[in-house]
């Protein structure tokens, strides 16, 4: 249990970090095309203009102009190519080729962790693509299983994705790269948590197991019946806390075995934190973390209301919008407000995820008042709220 | 929120590790999503950061 010490010790910490915003990573959305259609789909192609997607040599552009003017390489961490699905795009290998020689002004590569968050079903298809990217330097993939194989298949809309997604998990392994299997948690594979963990512990044996509670962003916010009651979302976390504590030795002492985290949820409590993921949460977009989406839009990450767009590669200077803007992303006296204005856990919090907030400032969802006080949500999600853009 | 019964000996393995954060701030609190893709930290400091927050 944190005292009220160390967590003003650490969030002065924080608070140090947020001052110097040095970059750390960069989500880059190489397209929103993809070859599924999932239920909760954070960055959907519906309502997207593909003729303004980003060219290979706007990409390699701006990342030789991030690597020259923003980042300090002792502190930069990852390039992550996301989408829609990264390999919908057919010049994904070649934009890859050109990262690898990016360098700083000391001559040395930046982009030496350079990983791909995808479905997974073109690498079941051609795990032979996954040696050319060794040797262009990707370093590993965030791949989505979200259920058991019946689960997934009607999550993912297709009959063999789990199939597939489950052979480019261990063909990637197999090759050495970093995988981070991804869990979105819904009303359809919440009861399934505890096999799932078997499959993905016991079988595929991955770097990480990354889960999430499904946010009402995106295309999820099509179809509200799948969105966690406050019960179910005590039980997913309860869930995390157990397989956290009965694996930590195998995965952090021993150094083998899968690392389970909650992913980018929200602060929840100083009973928790640290105890669900191997850190204590805030979130880093537009801190730590650049978001460049597939039209040249930059926000904090790729997953935030496009209300929150600093600016556009195209018309501004990546380099001017990264040191001088941001101001929402890094003051926040603007979330003061309804359930936020006499939180207990605001110190700490600053107000949670900047994906769980609305171009008008209003709080979608608080993983604290959830656990803590039973608040649902669910009655956020109206659809005069969603017609404000949640998600993007 | 009632929190499931573990074993108290893993359990005290990973309050310990919370301690620890704290005292690796502000490297444990530039964390963020960082442990979810991988452990290629160039930053030296973030280096062993999980044998430092969980070894006694």
């Amino acid at each position: 249990m944190l005292t009220e010490e160390e967590i003003t010790s650490w969030k002065t910490a924080v608070n140090q970090v947020i001052d110097e915003h040095k970059l750390k990573f960069i989500q880059l959305e190489v397209t929103r095309a993809c070859n599924l259609r999932c239920v909760h789909c954070g960055s959907p192609t519906e309502n997207t203009d593909s003729s303004s997607l980003l060219t290979r040599n706007e990409i390699k552009g701006v990342l030789e102009k991030i690597a020259e003017e923003i980042i300090e390489p002792t502190h930069f961490n990852h390039l992550m190519f996301v989408g829609g699905e990264p390999f919908s795009r057919k010049d994904l290998l070649d934009i890859i080729r050109d990262t690898y020689d990016i360098r700083g002004k000391d001559g040395e590569r930046v982009y030496t962790n350079t990983q791909i968050q995808t479905n997974g079903i073109y690498i079941g298809e051609h795990p032979e693509t996954l040696d050319i990217l060794k040797q262009i330097g990707v370093t590993g993939f965030g791949i989505s299983i979200d259920g058991l194989e019946k689960t997934h298949n009607a999550f993912r809309g297709r009959k063999d994705a789990f199939s597939k997604t489950y052979k480019a998990v261990k063909e990637a392994l197999d090759r050495d790269f970093s995988v981070s299997v991804s869990t979105v948690v819904n009303q359809s594979n919440v009861g399934e948590l505890p096999k799932l963990s078997r499959l993905i512990r016991e079988e595929l044996r991955p770097n990480y197991w990354r889960i999430m509670l499904l946010d009402p962003i995106g295309r999820a916010r099509l179809n509200k019946s799948y969105l966690l009651s406050p019960e179910q979302i005590q039980e997913a976390i309860a869930f995390i806390y157990k397989e956290h504590v009965e694996h930590i030795k195998e995965a952090y002492l021993e150094g083998k075995g899968t690392k389970i985290e909650l992913g980018c949820g929200g602060w929840c409590g100083k009973e928790l934190e640290g105890m669900i993921r191997p850190y204590l949460w805030h979130c880093i977009a537009g801190i730590s973390m650049l978001g460049i989406m597939y039209d040249g839009a930059i926000g904090g990450c790729t997953n935030i209301p496009r209300d929150f767009l600093e600016g556009n590669i195209r018309k501004d200077d990546v380099t001017e919008v990264w040191n001088n803007r941001f101001q929402r992303y890094r003051e926040f006296d603007w979330k003061k407000t309804s359930e936020c204005e006499t939180c207990s856990e605001w110190n700490a919090c600053d107000g949670g995820p900047m994906h769980y907030r609305m171009g008008n400032g209003d709080m979608i969802f608080c993983l604290y008042k959830t656990l803590y006080e039973g608040k649902d949500f669910r009655d956020k999600v109206t659809d005069e709220v969603l017609s404000t853009k949640a998600g993007n | 929120m009632k929190l499931p019964k573990v074993d108290s000996k893993l359990e005290e393995i990973a309050r310990r590790g919370v301690k620890k954060m704290v005292e690796d701030a502000p490297y444990s609190a530039t964390r963020g999503v960082y442990s979810i893709y991988g452990d290629f930290p160039s930053d030296p400091l973030l280096a062993n950061y999980f044998q430092r927050v969980y070894q006694k």
